[in-house]
């Protein structure tokens, strides 16, 4: 009997054992940086845009990651525009340059080298589809973007009201073709992958190691 | 959290992670990518499932019921299951290493020259992937043991419920031809499948052959079989646009063959057993239980 009644105990203890541990995790999500211009313009435009750090975390405030996280890394991943043209907008085709500015100066974001850029104006152009720029980013501008960003978010395990003073702006600047006009929004969307760090309660062993925050 | 539950339990029963965490392993990929990224799943669940079938050999006739405890870790000895080599979308091989859902926790940032850049999620990083099952073994008829394993658990909504069943059955071939008792040759086979309604399946067999010698208070064998695994995953989730995205993915076990060794003690009732299969994944296997 007595041997009966190790034997359960041992095999119980198995059981309630369970052996957990909090683990640390690694995930990348990726936000967008989205600028939006508003234009009803005929030949040279410029216009800004400007996102202050509160700005930038809520975009990953909005992601309910996690209860605890830190921002490890942030990327550029992709740059894409959106054209949405209203009535009266016959521009079929623009000249444009991005610039990315911040406190310390400006740098160049996105170039086509002065070549014009066919936009949608047909079903397209009213839809608001979604075109890859990626192909036109400055090293130089992505590298800017990245340095504010981080220095907005990396490190952080608190986003919440983040207001460090930092923001960048960027400026589309362009030239709409003599005799045509250019209705309607632009946005500039930046997609961002943002490598974060968190812990998670999982069975010992599942993670590559323990948390220690 | 919905959406977190069905791979979840793929991994471990009890892995817990937020809807989010969750959402950012399934967005990551897309293709062949995606498939090589969550391929080790089939390979870990393969072999993790199967071990601990068989211990006590069904050498005699006389009635026994076994309950018993199972507690598997999958290790990964070598990188071939926790690294791949992602393609472009050509299909082109690009050269590098990145991890799968098991692989390392270490994100792969490959920069481009415009200052873009290319990032290939982590993996969990595990350094081995547990699993715990709860079995009963009945026997011996005629040389013949039936091994049950049933695990269900329901979550708040009705899709939630996720289920385990599994049966083996063990033959004792042994007594047709070996003329010492204590030597045995054994074979196994053993058919598991666990799901959650709407999410996901996933079936898996094994059969094999048991070789060795058991005495009243140990036993000790080596092993050899072939082994299939499929998983099947089908359900919606949230993609980085708050869209609406379709997971759909098929999944079979790459290693077919499985074989290693294992031993054990039987002390009055209890019985402890431990088995290692010594093909990738590595399967360090050890179940104790109660005998009657």
């Amino acid at each position: 009997m007595k041997i009966k009644l190790i034997a359960i105990l041992l095999v119980s203890s198995t059981f309630i054992s369970g052996c957990f541990e909090r683990g640390k995790f690694e995930y990348v999500t990726t936000i967008d940086q989205t600028f939006k211009y508003t234009l009803d313009k005929s030949g040279e435009f410029s216009e800004s845009s400007t996102l202050t750090s509160n700005e930038i975390a809520r975009k990953v405030l909005d992601l309910d990651l996690a209860d605890d996280f830190i921002i490890k890394e942030v990327n550029i991943k992709k740059v894409g525009m959106k054209f949405n043209f209203g009535s009266g907008s016959t521009a079929d085709a623009i000249q444009y340059r991005v610039f990315v500015g911040n406190a310390s100066g400006r740098d160049p974001f996105l170039s086509a080298d002065g070549s014009q850029s066919h936009i949608p104006t047909d079903f397209f152009g009213q839809i608001g589809v979604e075109f890859a720029v990626t192909q036109f980013l400055n090293n130089k501008g992505a590298g800017t973007v990245k340095r504010v960003l981080s220095e907005v978010l990396v490190g952080n395990s608190e986003v919440y009201g983040v207001n460090n003073g930092k923001s960048y702006r960027m400026d589309l600047e362009g030239i709409v073709p003599n005799g045509k006009r250019l209705v309607g929004t632009i946005d500039l969307i930046l997609d961002v992958d943002v490598t974060y760090e968190t812990c998670e309660e999982v069975p010992i062993g599942f993670a590559e190691e323990e948390c220690i925050f | 959290m919905k959406k977190t539950l069905p791979l979840l339990f793929l991994l471990c029963l009890s892995f817990r992670v937020k809807a989010q965490n969750f959402d950012d392993f399934l967005k990551a990929y897309e293709g062949q990518n995606q498939i090589s990224y969550f391929q080790p799943l089939s390979d870990v669940l393969t072999a993790g499932l199967n071990s601990g079938h068989v211990d006590r050999m069904p050498l005699d006739s006389s009635f026994h019921f076994t309950i018993k405890l199972i507690g598997n870790r999958s290790y990964f000895i070598t990188d071939k299951l926790r690294t791949f080599e992602p393609l472009d979308a050509e299909g082109q091989a690009l050269g590098f290493q990145v991890p799968t859902i098991v692989g390392p926790s270490e994100t792969v940032v490959i920069e481009n020259q415009n200052g873009s850049a290319d990032t290939y999620v982590p993996g969990s990083g595990s350094r081995f992937i547990p699993l715990v099952a709860p079995q009963i073994t009945i026997g011996n008829f005629a040389g013949t043991s039936l091994s049950l394993r049933f695990a269900q658990y329901k979550g708040k909504e009705s899709d939630d419920t996720f289920r385990w069943i599994g049966a083996g059955v063990q033959h004792n071939l042994g007594r047709y031809f070996l003329k010492n008792t204590n030597d045995f040759l054994v074979f196994n086979y053993a058919f598991q499948k666990l799901g959650m309604n709407n999410y996901f399946d996933f079936t898996t067999q094994r059969a094999s052959i048991h070789a060795g010698k058991q005495a009243k208070l140990y036993h000790f064998y080596g092993f050899l079989g072939f082994q299939t695994g499929k998983l099947d995953a089908d359900f919606e989730y949230e993609d980085s646009q708050d869209l609406t995205s379709q997971f759909n993915i098929s999944l079979k076990n790459k290693n077919k063959l499985v074989g290693g060794v294992g031993a054990g003690l039987k002390l009055s009732v209890l019985i402890i057993n431990a088995e290692v299969s010594l093909l990738q994944p590595t399967v360090v296997s050890a179940n104790v239980g109660l005998s009657f």
